[in-house]
């Protein structure tokens, strides 16, 4: 299995017995995680979209599982949607959005995925960590749906593979 | 619903078209460019190929020809918030005779008033989106977004635009206004 580190936060490839971890990071992020709670919560209809997923991290550290990362709308266009989900609590978000970046290049080392898409709500937490300016906009769907009470925007957001390597080399190379 | 206009009538599909539309889009302009991007599915299958992800569909079918020009499909209906997705196809010959854009407006009028649904959407490739462009230029519709690069076709990349129809705006706009004005009524119907 691979696996990989940074400081005491890792990730690892899931396997169908994540799946109820999956349904935890679902519930606790209801409805902003769109794609696995629109249908409601009833678990086996979220379980069934976990189930939809390419392929999947968990996200965790030495005393739980923190968050996940999962890849949807893969094809024959070699594009990808990405989702990522943390609990809800600070040390869960610290963690997730931290690893984020080097789960990015991991993916785009394992794969021919060219472009990776992102949606999010206007209000949603940021776990893109570092790699947040990174991505450029295409997408906004205005009052896309109604969350505590008030219409949020969604937009959609894409990363290609080059923009990945120039601005991942140009990390390496400042930290070099 | 059903809508009639001086040319044509726009109506739920029924099976007894399934053979007239699966030869409409078997057409091979076409395929790379429409649903069926790995080829038509073999005619037993195309039912629930056709159906897939699909909540309604309304075939535009001309008024005196008695031919299917096009059809209209709603998919993708999220209740929880109120949308839905559209797409629209033309038989080859008549594309750029309007008849289709015509149908876009009854379906619409069908979609605003029947479904609960605050805005539908298409996707539409950069080859097909000018049919879009004079709508976009009214404000009936809006381009929401352009997913560059997003779909390889016959090798080539191309750009695919978000289209957006909101109920706000179709119920308040001239278009729906003169289009209404256009359709032929029930009573004259009868007469």
């Amino acid at each position: 299995m691979q696996r990989n580190e940074t400081s005491d936060v890792t990730w690892r490839l899931s396997t169908p017995s994540d799946i109820q971890f999956a349904y935890q990071v679902a519930v606790a992020n209801d409805p902003r995680w769109w794609r696995a709670c629109k249908n409601g919560l009833s678990p086996r209809t979220v379980i069934e979209v976990a189930q939809s997923f390419a392929a999947g991290v968990v996200i965790s550290n030495e005393a739980r599982d923190l968050g996940i990362a999962v890849l949807s709308e893969t094809g024959a266009a070699a594009t990808g949607m990405l989702d990522v989900w943390s609990l809800q609590d600070s040390e869960a978000i610290e963690s997730v959005s931290d690893i984020i970046p080097e789960i990015l290049g991991a993916a785009f080392s394992a794969s021919n995925i060219r472009a990776l898409y992102f949606e999010r709500f206007e209000n949603d937490v940021d776990l893109l960590g570092y790699s947040r300016p990174w991505w450029k906009l295409q997408i906004e769907y205005p009052d896309f749906a109604m969350i505590q009470g008030k219409y949020e925007n969604r937009t959609c957001w894409v990363m290609t593979r080059s923009d990945f390597e120039i601005h991942s080399s140009s990390i390496t190379d400042s930290v070099a | 619903m059903i809508i009639h206009t001086s040319r044509a009538i726009f109506r739920p599909i029924t099976p007894d078209d399934y053979t007239r539309l699966y030869n409409i889009e078997n057409d091979p302009l076409s395929t790379s460019t429409w649903r069926y991007k790995t080829g038509m599915p073999p005619p037993e299958e195309y039912e629930s190929a056709l159906w897939r992800q699909t909540d309604a569909i309304w075939v535009v079918e001309g008024r005196e020809s008695h031919q299917i020009i096009g059809y209209l499909q709603l998919h993708d209906v999220d209740l929880r918030a109120q949308h839905g997705w559209f797409s629209l196809y033309s038989r080859a010959e008549s594309r750029g005779s309007g008849f289709v854009m015509e149908g876009l407006m009854a379906f619409c009028e069908a979609v605003f008033n029947e479904w609960p649904l605050r805005w539908i959407y298409a996707h539409s490739l950069e080859q097909n989106v000018h049919s879009f462009e004079s709508g976009i230029r009214r404000g009936d519709a809006v381009r929401l977004g352009i997913l560059q690069d997003r779909m390889v076709i016959d090798g080539v990349l191309s750009d695919v635009h978000v289209i957006g129809i909101s109920r706000e705006s179709w119920m308040s706009s001239k278009l729906r206004e003169r289009f209404n004005r256009l359709r032929i009524s029930r009573k004259s119907l009868e007469n």
